[in-house]
């Protein structure tokens, strides 16, 4: 603190630093705010130095507080969203487990019969080691989804991040036949944010446009999904459109639709957009959402490009 | 187990394909696999009896349109659906439109190897009950213009000497035709006449419902 008064007073410049005073009698720590500037006489000299001390400490706590309870609140709805992916989840790790079931089985039969066929029973061998692979591939994707500490901010390559949402919902996109064009322009940068965040951003827009398409029961149902930069290199943006052909916004929900515990849905807690906002304002980004010509909302989400790293 | 049926799967996963395969063939099926389809609609075989296995959960064509264009195409081989997602809907759906059975997997051995054999007994019983109804009609349309005449009148309980009377022949002639519909027919009694009629009735065999049965 001394330093940072000594060299901000030398300048003449205000000085405005934060510090802890820690207490060796087992009080609690205590944050202090100090401000205030100096005064020097003709020779250069600091004459007086004048300022405030503040004690801080219960802002900080409430800021620290606000801070974990914004992560708890987005890790619950990660876990809430996981638990619309259920049915995917279940389908992905029902294929392999039946094919080792059967192969297992068979190759019980297999071992009974003579002469035993060899070959078929070594492919039922080596396909269920595959196959064993793949549930724990699923596993290991799905610990990823739930995990609690975010990875903390990069670099993210949006383009990779739409489509591996895609492939988590593609099982639920096949069963409520809604067909997904994906157009993402080549000059669509990266993003600088945290990709856990950023994909349970997205998982949350999507699964809300299959459950608009789905309540809305529309014979041709379709899902866009558009992406572009704009603005100049270094400090451009990173705009994704979701375009659903559900029944649409009404004014009234389109009043209240970030608004925390606002559902639509008959067992939505309404936390999905509220939390979507949450982690846009989180990355300084923006998102609004309209009605599209066909009918049914389309969501606008633009996020801060990285910045171009020095080549 | 009989040569002459076939076990169709169709899941677009090739490793569920050859574990259902290597299965169904411990216990001697013939087994035909495909991962798409369109595949099995353009090329599986009507003539064979047997029956589908059909994943529900497939994105080329899900298990529930696959069913629709089997039936669009008139093809009613039993079909099994087997599905990772306990979803009563789309169970409902299945059974609606006229499945067989529908399987949570995964799928105990046993349960899916009764469930197989029933199914294809049903197909085989179907497919003579269909041979049954052909060679019926094949027998009905041998009869003469005359011969059919007769038959209406007699599986409406009359007797000759009506029979004889409406159709303006003597009652000599009506014996003849009746003998000899009788034997074309492969029946003893009027009651066996009667249960033909009434089979190929149902079966909607054109030309039997285009005669006059009044």
């Amino acid at each position: 603190v001394r330093n940072v008064i000594t060299a901000e007073s030398k300048s003449g410049r205000p000085f405005d630093v934060n510090f802890r005073l820690v207490d060796r009698d087992g009080e609690p720590t205590r944050w202090i705010r100090c401000r205030g500037r100096s005064q020097t006489d003709d020779e250069g000299k600091i004459s007086r130095i004048g300022g405030t001390l503040v004690d801080i400490s219960d802002r900080m706590a409430l800021q620290t507080e606000i801070e974990s309870q914004r992560q708890s609140l987005i890790h619950l709805s990660r876990v809430g969203t996981v638990g619309t992916l259920t049915g995917a989840f279940a389908h992905e790790l029902s294929q392999p487990l039946t094919a080792i079931l059967h192969n297992a089985q068979a190759i019980e039969r297999m071992l009974d019969q003579q002469p035993i066929n060899m070959r078929e029973l070594r492919s039922a061998i080596s396909d269920i080691i595959e196959d064993d692979c793949r549930v724990s591939d699923v596993i290991r994707h799905l610990r990823a989804l739930l995990k609690k500490d975010s990875s903390g901010f990069s670099q993210v390559d949006m383009t990779l991040l739409i489509h591996k949402v895609i492939g988590l919902v593609r099982k639920e996109l096949a069963l409520h036949h809604v067909k997904v064009a994906v157009k993402i322009a080549p000059n669509a940068p990266p993003v600088w944010g945290d990709d856990v965040q950023l994909q349970q951003l997205l998982l949350n827009l999507i699964t809300n446009a299959i459950d608009a398409i789905q309540t809305s029961g529309k014979r041709e149902s379709a899902l866009t999904i558009t992406a572009y930069g704009a603005g100049s290199h270094g400090n451009g943006n990173f705009h994704v459109c979701i375009s659903d052909t559900g029944d649409g916004l009404t004014t009234a929900a389109m009043a209240t639709l970030f608004d925390p515990f606002y559902s639509t849905k008959e067992h939505g807690l309404g936390l999905g957009l509220a939390i979507s906002q949450a982690i846009v304002n989180g990355h300084k980004g923006s998102i609004r959402a309209e009605n599209n010509s066909q009918g049914g909302a389309v969501f606008h989400v633009t996020l801060p490009a990285a910045r171009e790293k020095a080549a | 187990m009989t040569g002459q049926t076939r076990i169709y799967v169709v899941d677009d996963d090739v490793h569920v394909l050859s574990a259902f395969r290597r299965l169904l063939q411990t216990v001697g099926y013939d087994v035909v696999t495909y991962d798409s389809p369109n595949e099995f609609l353009a090329h599986h075989d009507a003539s064979l009896p047997g029956c589908v296995i059909l994943d529900i959960g497939m994105t080329e064509l899900n298990g529930l349109e696959t069913q629709q264009k089997m039936l669009e195409l008139g093809v009613s081989r039993p079909i099994i659906f087997v599905t990772g997602l306990d979803d009563a809907r789309t169970g409902v759906e299945a059974m609606k439109g006229g499945a067989y059975d529908y399987l949570l997997k995964p799928i105990s051995d046993t349960v899916l190897l009764s469930t197989v054999e029933a199914a294809v007994s049903r197909d085989l019983q179907a497919f003579r009950e269909r041979e049954d109804l052909m060679s019926l009609a094949k027998r009905w349309k041998s009869l003469t213009v005359r011969e059919r005449e007769v038959m209406s009148q007699i599986i409406r309980g009359r007797l000759n000497k009506q029979i004889a009377g409406d159709l303006n022949i003597v009652e000599k002639t009506v014996k003849v035709h009746r003998a000899r519909v009788m034997e074309k027919m492969g029946v003893r009694s009027v009651a066996g006449l009667v249960h033909i009629a009434e089979k190929l009735q149902r079966s909607g065999c054109r030309e039997f419902l285009a005669t006059d049965h009044r």
